[in-house]
């Protein structure tokens, strides 16, 4: 089985332990991401907000970039999948915009076809194939572990293009925890945003979304959250120290990337998966599991 | 409340409005279905930025098709729509509601009205290509963790994309304003 792998901005610059466990994860069930040469930027939400025609047309570029390579892609981020996925959309369904964004791509020697799949690694992962692998090669049940799960918003919204899971009640990622042995909990503030995307607008309201989720997660016992998108681990762990300053209390609710949590389960060493670089200690899941990562 | 405490607004008389300003929203890609919306108001329900918004979605909406343009577009609730597609999935006249709130800041844009921090993630795209520049200190984390190099990216194909379509004028136009201002 074989991708293309877009990696987008944010990870190499920020979150480079999802990368890691994601490529170590990937190894571990006979798939292979393959690199795109001279991908950019998706681009973000904040690009598409200034200027429609030039966040579709930088979109179209990577999209008619993978093309070439004969593979269908696979984004671990989530920012990432809802331009690509939307953006892909859009250009299949819209002749009169197919137009005009390939007579400016054919300046620059490209044309998009339509012809690709967009996909988000977390659907590789849920999907029967990697479900079979991963039970077959699991060899550390994570039971005690409480999850917090967090699909973050473009991974599930807007539902008709994404077509990912159920909008308002998913359970692919619960399940998927579930194989591990782990226990995925309910928590009230599971749907709602990280504050990722207004924390270039206003970072108070954006550390007030991050902080409602912790504590919700938090107060209903979980020992983790668990997310599958850059912006949103970020948010609840580099700026959870943010928050904690803010509100003066102590949280301490340590996130892992999805692939990280079933990089575990498989036995991957704990350094290869990146445990190392988080910010918020990681005790709550050692404990839980019973095994030291250090 | 006592007598002194409210405030009343001024009228809105139907001379300020600009009544063609809903259909300059619906003649783009993304704000195709404003003039569905019939305020009931589901969008701002489940809004989970709705605290910190001076207006509320739907009061926005009815506001664009009032043709309140220049109280829209000024409007800092249309920059703090967090793009999470909350009302999209719940709007039950098919409001495509985050689309719409794109194409409003769209032409807020082109009437220069760009909050900083978009600023200076649209000038990373057209001088670096990304938006989020990986530094040395990334790098040799990337080395420890047995990460490959990050793929390279041309900025001068992006640079020349942004030139045509158009991202590139919109904030050479806001450096040239700024400096006029000071």
């Amino acid at each position: 089985m074989r991708y293309a792998y877009f990696l987008g901005c944010i990870i190499p610059a920020r979150a480079n332990s999802y990368d890691a466990a994601a490529r170590q994860v990937a190894n571990k069930l006979d798939i292979e991401l393959i690199p795109i040469e001279g991908a950019t930027c998706c681009p973000p939400v904040s690009i598409r907000s200034l200027d429609f025609k030039s966040w579709i047309t930088i979109a179209a570029r990577n999209l008619a970039l993978v093309e070439q390579t004969g593979m269908d892609v696979v984004t671990l981020c989530n920012g990432c999948y809802g331009t690509l996925k939307d953006a892909n959309h859009i250009l299949k369904t819209n002749e009169q915009l197919r137009t005009e964004v390939n007579s400016t791509l054919k300046e620059v020697g490209l044309k998009f076809e339509g012809i690709r799949e967009v996909k988000q690694y977390t659907e590789i992962l849920c999907s029967d194939y990697a479900k079979e692998k991963l039970l077959e090669k699991m060899t550390r049940k994570l039971e005690g572990l409480k999850v917090a799960v967090h699909y973050g918003c473009h991974l599930i919204r807007p539902s008709k293009i994404v077509q990912f899971d159920n909008s308002e009640a998913p359970r692919k990622i619960d399940e998927l925890i579930e194989l591990t042995g782990a226990e995925s909990i309910q928590y009230q503030e599971k749907l709602k945003c990280c504050g990722a995307p207004v924390l270039a607008i206003n970072e108070k309201l954006a550390l007030e979304l991050t902080k409602q989720k912790l504590l919700s997660a938090k107060g209903a016992g979980a020992h983790c959250i668990v997310t599958t998108c850059p912006f949103c681990g970020i948010q609840f762990d580099l700026f959870q120290l943010k928050v904690e300053e803010l509100i003066k209390e102590s949280i301490e609710l340590p996130m892992l990337f999805l692939p990280q949590l079933i990089g575990l389960s498989l036995g991957i060493e704990p350094k290869l998966l990146g445990l190392e670089l988080h910010r918020v200690p990681l005790d709550l899941i050692e404990e839980s599991i019973g095994f030291q990562f250090i | 409340m006592p007598d002194n405490e409210i405030e009343f607004k001024k009228p809105i008389k139907s001379s300020d409005l600009e009544s063609q300003f809903k259909y300059e929203v619906a003649n783009t890609y993304e704000g195709r279905t404003i003039l569905y919306c019939y305020q009931c108001g589901t969008c701002s329900a489940g809004c989970p930025v709705l605290n910190a918004l001076e207006l509320m979605p739907h009061q926005i909406f009815r506001m664009v098709l009032l043709g309140l343009k220049q109280e829209v577009l000024e409007s800092s609730t249309i920059w703090l729509c967090a793009s999470c597609y909350l009302c999209n999935e719940r709007c039950p006249q098919g409001v495509e509601i985050s689309n719409v709130f794109f194409a409003l800041k769209n032409i807020a844009a082109q009437h220069h009205i760009i909050p900083k921090g978009l600023k200076q993630l649209a000038e990373n795209l057209i001088k670096l290509g990304v938006t989020a520049e990986v530094s040395e200190f990334q790098m040799e984390e990337r080395e420890d963790l047995g990460l490959p190099e990050v793929p390279k990216v041309d900025s001068s194909i992006i640079h020349e994309i942004l030139c045509r379509t158009g991202l590139n004028k919109l904030v050479e136009k806001e450096d040239q304003l700024q400096e006029e201002r000071e």
